[in-house]
């Protein structure tokens, strides 16, 4: 369930001030998103565990130089992660191909059945976001995995509202029809 | 734009605030068909990304990273020579500075006070800031296990009280501290348990060859500053390390005395006595929480058994090291002083060191681990400095910068997963 996250803005700025306590609260809340995105696009535990640490402390790095003038702060965040996840990809000539079995285990806690049904159920959808074309499976990660609102997906990405909806429908398309194939 | 495009968006945009997927293909019958198949789409990844999970304890582990992160640039901040100059402020002296300017700027009643202050309170940061300097004071990696530990007990304890007041993100806040005391008494526990696994098998009759140990002036002098050292050729004693601590000549000093084994058992008994404390808070305060904060305090009972476990196998493990164990063959040494070099740490200077016979030997043997531990610790500071600053010089093209106003604010919805 998607809730609204509270007094986010106080947080912001009490963490662009050096209250360190600000900073780890804006963490909690977006570990998660984050997280998932950039296992999205990596579809590798360990790769996105490697980044995920890299987006946060980038972010406690660079927070001081955050203001509240264009753009929200989950875009900015959302941003370093993208970054964070093209700079990776320029370093890393050849990809790692989807390895999935330990997530499955770790989310699934040791029963057999579960374990199945939920290694299926990740390897199903990372294998089909991994086949999408890399700006439709941007968009979809940042919208439907990471919640992101379409503003603040364009935001994210530097592109119109419009190109934004386009990739949203089209990528969605072609993951139903790969999902099916699956 | 497609008609159907256009319904898409506006689908997927009423139900990312709440609205039925039913709803919304009520409100378009005509395109109901095909809109139904790639809504479900939809919501099928973002329920299935609900799975993508990281690592059990990834996310508490990459929180203490962050807060020591956070800690050790604040601690940067306030040094107020970096490079240069003839005194650079680090190391062992950023404590005594703490606890001078403590002196200076609080009365002995506020910081006494502060000791029984609860986080919602003005004076938690004094007391916060007075365990900062009980750490820091904690040289040996003994110190740092005892010192982590009793500190997860205050936390425990502050912990029942925010539950008992129903404040569960105080509660969820003093958790993620208490596991960083935890985590931070395994590490130390784990160096204890390298540094014993690294010493290697000696004669009986080696200790007369190698007693009193020599060390060098380059040892003697790190000793003295402390970890601003970088030119050090000393490692750490660590598993794969071939020098010890100190140089070649004093390196059979490292064989543990009876006394080591004394207080490996001691320590073992002190942290037993905290763990069974501690849960005993945490349990009991269980009982007596308000409901909505019985999950808050379940969660930071869970924390505190997990860590306890392993802070348990790793007493186990040294334990179990064949010289810590009393009556071993290289566990013959004679040192009455060790104990008290334990309480006395922080008077780690040259003046009580290798003067006179074993006990000094032994002292000084210890400090100067101590010593290399803090230059390994400043090392680690000193590479993440360097990281850190390759990333800001990354952070130019990565970091997004401040792009013109697009998008109102009101438009910036968050939603958080569950």
């Amino acid at each position: 369930m998607d809730y609204p996250v509270p007094n986010e803005e106080d947080l912001v700025r009490e963490a662009i001030d050096g209250n360190q306590r600000a900073f780890t609260q804006i963490y909690e809340l977006y570990f998660n998103r984050i997280y998932r995105y950039v296992y999205s696009q990596m579809g590798n535990q360990a790769e996105a565990e490697d980044l995920t640490q890299d987006v946060f402390i980038k972010a406690l790095h660079s927070i001081s130089t955050f203001k509240f003038k264009g753009a929200p702060f989950s875009s900015w965040l959302f941003r370093i992660a993208h970054n964070q996840i093209i700079d990776h990809w320029r370093k890393q000539k050849n990809r790692k191909t989807v390895s999935l079995d330990q997530a499955a285990e770790v989310v699934a806690n040791g029963d057999p059945v579960q374990i199945t049904e939920t290694r299926a159920s990740i390897e199903e959808l990372s294998e089909a976001l991994q086949q999408l074309p890399p700006a439709q499976r941007e968009v979809i990660s940042l919208r439907f995995v990471a919640g992101l609102t379409i503003a603040e997906v364009a935001e994210t990405l530097g592109k119109r509202e419009g190109t934004v909806k386009a990739l949203q429908f089209n990528g969605t398309a072609t993951l139903r029809k790969l999902m099916l194939d699956i | 734009m497609a008609k159907i495009e256009k319904v898409f968006n506006q689908c997927i945009e009423r139900m990312m605030r709440g609205e039925s997927m039913e709803s919304c293909l009520a409100s378009f019958p005509r395109h109901a068909a095909e809109l139904e198949p790639l809504l479900r789409t939809a919501l099928k990844v973002s329920w299935k990304a609900a799975e993508f999970e990281p690592r059990p304890g990834f996310q508490d582990l990459l929180r203490a990273r962050l807060e020591g992160a956070q800690m050790y640039a604040q601690r940067e901040r306030r040094q107020p020579a970096k490079h240069g100059g003839g005194f650079r402020l680090q190391g062992a002296w950023i404590p005594a500075m703490i606890a001078i300017l403590a002196v200076i700027f609080s009365s002995v009643g506020t910081v006494a006070a502060s000791s029984y202050a609860m986080p919602d309170q003005t004076l938690y940061p004094v007391k916060e800031a007075t365990e900062t300097v009980r750490l820091a004071l904690a040289f040996s990696d003994t110190d740092k296990a005892k010192v982590n530990v009793k500190l997860a007990e205050t936390r425990s304890e502050e912990i029942a009280v925010m539950a008992s007041e129903g404040k569960t993100e105080e509660v969820g806040i003093l958790t993620n501290k208490l596991t960083t005391h935890l985590q931070e008494a395994q590490l130390a526990l784990s160096r204890i348990e390298e540094a014993g696994s690294t010493w290697e098998p000696v004669s009986l009759t080696e200790p007369e060859e190698i007693l009193p140990p020599t060390y060098s002036a380059n040892t003697t002098a790190e000793g003295q500053q402390g970890p601003s050292s970088q030119e050090g050729d000393n490692e750490p004693s660590e598993p794969e390390g071939e020098q010890p601590a100190v140089g070649p000549e004093a390196k059979p000093s490292l064989l543990p005395s009876a006394d080591t084994s004394k207080k490996v058992t001691a320590l073992k008994q002190q942290i037993e006595s905290n763990i069974s404390k501690n849960l005993g808070i945490l349990e009991t305060a269980l009982n007596e929480t308000p409901e909505n904060t019985k999950a808050a305090l379940q969660s930071a009972i869970d924390v505190s058994k997990e860590n306890y476990t392993q802070i348990q196998q790793g007493l186990k493990n040294i334990e179990n090291l064949p010289k810590y164990k009393p009556g071993s063959a290289t566990n013959t040494g004679q040192h009455k002083n060790s104990d008290q070099h334990e309480d006395d740490t922080p008077a780690n200077t040259p003046d009580n060191a290798g003067e006179n016979g074993q006990d000094n030997a032994l002292n000084e043997q210890e400090q100067n681990q101590n010593s290399n531990q803090e230059q390994s610790l400043n090392e680690e500071q000193e590479q993440e400095k360097n990281q850190n600053s390759t990333q800001t010089t990354t952070d130019n093209t990565t970091t997004p910068t401040q792009p013109p106003t697009t998008i109102k604010q009101g438009d910036n919805q968050h939603h958080h997963s569950k």
